[in-house]
């Protein structure tokens, strides 16, 4: 029977129905799709997380360095050490002299040019600094180290790089092997297509892809993971889109900096600009063609091919890669064998999550200042006053001595450590370990925990002392038994740490010799509010109710605080607040924030620069001068120990040359330890200081202060000709004067 | 109504990316079944989309309103080098005598002299911030300042003239403890010393504090004599 025609009419009204609804849906897809590309395309492309960088090495004439410093950092600036330089980022360091072909810098206040400049050193001082020209250079900056950085929630990082920055070479081998007709086709390949389905087919399986550049930086840039069938369906009309709106080199230079490359823990590194720094310490323009190999390769498999982890399969892929360029006549075959010959040649050097605990104290900063979407999205440049040498020589001291421990009194599995190391005179933080194994990014003992101080807390006893017009040195102070009674009716009997009382002693001796009853009748009879106005003062604020006890350091401080409030004495009473960042400036090199240099002035200069000898005759003669085991004889070691109850904690904090910096260790229970101050925190900040470039810079001698030839057993001043003991005093109150034997 | 000439070639530039849409999409559709394989395929992260950022807020201010040099800093023609040894005695050797001068009368401390290093090179900070200033570029001016201050922090010129711009800015507290450091640098020199208390003066005065403002051209005039 024949079918109605008006229910053929019927159907065919409907199909052509659908086909405009499907034709409606496609068109309003595509429009949607089109906005899509252009709206990512053209605005803001990636969230660029802030970049701390430590503070550039300075060189001048008359700089002091530390032996091995100078190559240490150049390694970690990713220089070259080579015979001839011939580009930036080469150096040759051979005997006394430097020649470097410097990368050059955009600093906050000035831009340092790429140039060759020579360097010549004696006994680890610049002598002279000249360029090619042989015209006399007053200061080199090198580039500051990348330290690490503050990230999104998605962990992208990123260095961005133009088409400019690449490379010889580099482009010729991208297309090479990714994509052949990339300046020809549309956006998509359908011949690279056809040919991917034909080698599939052969195969029985999926081997080959067929995507053209264009069609990659979709997937990455614009769609997800996931291999659904709508991806699939979107990505060609997307790259042809792409390919219809902008030119081959712009896509070409977003390619470059949104491939995915590898991975550092929570860290995704995108872009070549990255990954040459990740892989092998350099800037992109500095990478030989079998560098630039590796990382084309990797884009096939970055985790698969990932050369630190597989350094085996990775040579293998460079070298394919190499033979493809021989394949295309790019090199010849015997440039290639060369070339194949070649080592990885991959960085030692870990850029990043090396200094967890001075990050720490670099977010707590900027946190005040800044919003954390800012501070991971914007691309800002953050530039710390951290030492790249001192943070290095602060672990290394560490471990040292934590194994040396572990030797002399067995495993001290419980046993925990923090160090601060700032520069004395304007309290920049140099260095921060934050735990016994450095790199650890979890609790902080340098910052997150407090401790007792004990013995710590003495100098600022006699501070307040020696500003109150009524001691000086030789003040003689009574160390028998002594016993304090308590509100609640019971009694406090400090004790001395060997157990016996030393009668009379001068007020000097007290301290070199840490005799607590002494040091307690002292605090005593300046008042216990007195002595905790004067820490305060000095540079950390806490409401301590004023118990006897305090004297003997029973109040908890953390190891930072500790510094801090050493500092200031360290530099003649003038509190400097401790600081970690110097300035923080846009990605294109335009200042948000400078963190200026903020003095005050928290104690009395005299009093001060008084006690700084006292305390550098506990060096000489007292507790602390074990750190001679580690230090020249004509180097300051001016500091004190501090040993608390039990030995529960061990404390060493102290100034050298134009370093402060502060030790604690403990268990992380507060259960006793085998160790006092001597024997623990001094022996690491030995170490590290012996590591330190060290400069005679001792503080001007303030005026008032008059040294004398002293007796120190009458507590008198005696003719310069006589034996005694030469000491500073405030010329208002000099001791009494006596002939040589009275 | 009939369209203006402007809607009519919008309407017209829409309907030709359109028909460029429609093209792209016959050959899309069909090549997006066979685009790509997952071996090759370079690994990608899932993200949210972007949002446009905010302006940076600035961190702590640094006013950089002009500066006014309201204290002419001395001209002292070179840097200090009047540091002095105390810690040279090492060990037990501290204790033990050294030929002295006069009896009874303060003993001479040496004079440890900055490495010439030094005094180049900070004399051409000094100078850079000179003309940042000039250029009214205060923060640079700092800036070099500080970097002057890391290398040679005993050096008084440089606090006088860090004190000098924040007294010109209005930071009259900062500009007097700026001062007070630099005066415990340079016990040895009148010309600094005078100086120094002249601008605490002024700053003293900008705070309201006349009676410490007298106070501070007492020690000036002192100096001075």
């Amino acid at each position: 029977m024949a079918q109605h025609p008006h229910k053929a009419n019927k159907f065919w009204r409907f199909v052509w129905q659908l086909l405009t609804v499907l034709a409606v849906c496609t068109l309003v897809l595509l429009i949607w799709l089109d906005a899509q590309v252009r709206h990512r395309f053209e605005g803001h492309r990636w969230t660029l997380p802030a970049k701390v960088y430590a503070r550039p090495l300075e060189l001048y004439v008359g700089k002091q360095l530390a032996d091995g410093q100078l190559a240490y950092e150049l390694q970690q600036l990713g220089y070259r050490a080579v015979q001839q330089l011939h580009k930036p980022g080469q150096y040759r360091l051979q005997n006394n002299r430097l020649e470097i072909y410097t990368r050059g810098f955009h600093f906050v206040d000035a831009s340092e040019v790429s140039n060759r400049q020579e360097v010549i050193l004696q006994a680890g001082r610049i002598l002279s600094m000249h360029d090619t020209q042989g015209q006399d250079l007053h200061l080199i900056r090198l580039e500051p180290q990348l330290i690490g950085g503050i990230y999104p929630s998605h962990n992208e990082d990123r260095e961005l790089v133009q088409l400019d920055d690449l490379p010889a070479g580099f482009i010729q081998t991208l297309l090479a092997v990714e994509d052949r007709t990339y300046y020809e086709h549309l956006g998509i390949s359908p011949a690279g297509i056809a040919r991917a389905m034909a080698v599939n087919f052969k195969a029985g399986r999926i081997v080959q892809g067929g995507s053209t550049i264009t069609q990659q930086l979709v997937k990455n840039f614009y769609l997800s993971a996931e291999q659904t069938l709508w991806r699939k369906l979107i990505e060609a009309p997307m790259a042809l889109l792409l390919n219809n709106h902008y030119s081959k080199d712009e896509i070409l230079e977003v390619y470059l900096n949104e491939v995915f490359l590898g991975q550092q823990g929570k860290r995704a590194i995108h872009g070549f600009g990255l990954a040459s720094w990740y892989y092998f310490g350099q800037p992109l323009n500095e990478l030989a063609l079998h560098q630039t190999a590796l990382l084309v390769g990797m884009i096939k498999g970055p985790s698969y091919y990932n050369p630190k982890r597989y350094p085996q399969r990775a040579k293998q892929r460079r070298d394919l890669v190499l033979k493809i360029l021989a394949d295309v006549g790019m090199i010849s075959d015997t440039e290639m064998q060369d070339l194949q010959s070649k080592p990885l040649q991959l960085t030692k050097v870990t850029q990043y999550s090396r200094y967890p605990a001075y990050m720490d104290l670099v977010r707590q900063q900027l946190q005040q200042a800044y919003k954390t979407n800012d501070l991971s999205n914007q691309g800002l440049r953050v530039f710390t006053t951290i030492d790249p040498w001192a943070q290095y020589q602060a672990n290394k001291a560490m471990q040292k001595s934590l194994t040396s421990l572990t030797t002399q009194y067995g495993d001290q599995n419980k046993l925990q450590a923090a160090l601060v190391l700032s520069q004395r005179h304007n309290g920049e933080v140099l260095a921060v370990v934050g735990d016994r194994d450095g790199g650890y990014a979890g609790h902080n003992w340098a910052l997150d925990d407090s401790r007792q101080v004990g013995s710590l807390i003495k100098p600022i006893i006699h501070l307040t002392a020696l500003a109150s017009e009524r001691f000086h040195l030789l003040s003689p102070l009574d160390d028998s038994p002594l016993t304090i009674p308590q509100p609640d009716g019971s009694v406090w009997q400090p004790a001395n740490y060997d157990g016996q009382s030393h009668g009379v002693v001068p007020m000097y001796q007290a301290l070199v010799k840490s005799y607590n009853i002494a040091n307690v009748r002292l605090g005593m009879s300046l008042g216990v509010d007195k002595v905790l106005e004067q820490l305060s003062a000095l540079g950390v604020k806490q409401n301590w109710e004023p118990y006897p006890s305090r004297l003997l350091g029973a109040l908890e401080l953390s190891p930072m605080e500790v510094n801090q409030v050493y500092q200031t004495m360290a530099n003649n009473g003038f509190y400097n607040p401790l600081s970690i960042v110097r300035d923080v400036t846009k990605a294109n090199g335009q200042l948000l924030s400078h963190y200026p240099y903020q003095v005050r002035q928290a104690a009395d200069p005299q009093a001060t620069y008084i006690l700084q000898q006292e305390l550098a005759l506990i060096g000489r003669q007292g507790t602390a001068r074990g750190a001679y085991a580690y230090l020249p004889t004509e180097q300051i070691v001016a500091g004190k120990t501090g040993t608390t109850n039990d030995q529960r904690d061990s404390w060493f904090s102290g100034f050298s040359g134009r370093h402060v910096a502060t030790v604690w260790m403990g268990n992380t229970d507060a259960t006793p330890t085998p160790l006092t101050g001597s024997s623990g925190a001094l022996q690491v900040w030995g170490r590290l200081l012996s590591k330190l470039p060290y400069e005679k810079d001792e503080v001007n001698q303030p005026p008032g202060v008059d040294w004398f030839r002293t007796n120190p057993t009458t507590g008198t001043i005696i003719d310069a000709d006589c034996e005694g003991l030469v000491l500073p005093f405030n010329q208002t109150r000099p001791p009494a004067k006596a002939n040589c034997d009275n | 109504m009939l369209p203006t000439s402007t809607q009519f070639q919008l309407f017209k530039a829409t309907i030709l990316n359109l028909r460029q849409v429609l093209v792209v999409l016959f050959f899309g559709a069909f090549l997006s079944a066979c685009a790509s394989g997952p071996v090759a395929s370079p690994a990608v992260e899932e993200r949210s989309m972007d949002t446009y950022p905010q302006p940076v807020k600035a961190g702590p201010p640094l006013t950089s309103s002009p500066m006014v040099d309201k204290i002419a800093t001395p001209r002292a023609t070179g840097l200090s080098n009047l540091s002095v040894d105390k810690f040279n005695s090492p060990g037990a050797q501290a204790l033990t005598p050294t030929p002295m001068p006069t009896p009874r009368t303060p003993v001479a401390t040496p004079n440890l002299n900055l490495p010439l290093a030094s005094q180049e090179v900070v004399e051409q900070l000094v100078l850079q911030a000179d003309t940042a200033k000039a250029n009214n570029e205060p923060e640079i001016a700092v800036i070099k300042l500080q970097q002057a201050q890391r290398i040679a922090p005993q050096e008084p010129k440089v606090y006088a003239r860090l004190a000098a711009l924040y007294l010109a800015d209005g930071q009259a507290v900062r500009a007097e403890q700026l001062a007070r450091k630099g005066l415990s640098l340079a016990a040895t020199q009148p010309a600094y010393g005078d100086f120094f208390w002249r601008l605490i003066a002024a700053s003293r005065r900008y705070q309201g504090d006349t009676e410490g403002e007298q106070a501070a051209l007492a020690r000036a005039a002192q100096l001075a004599q």
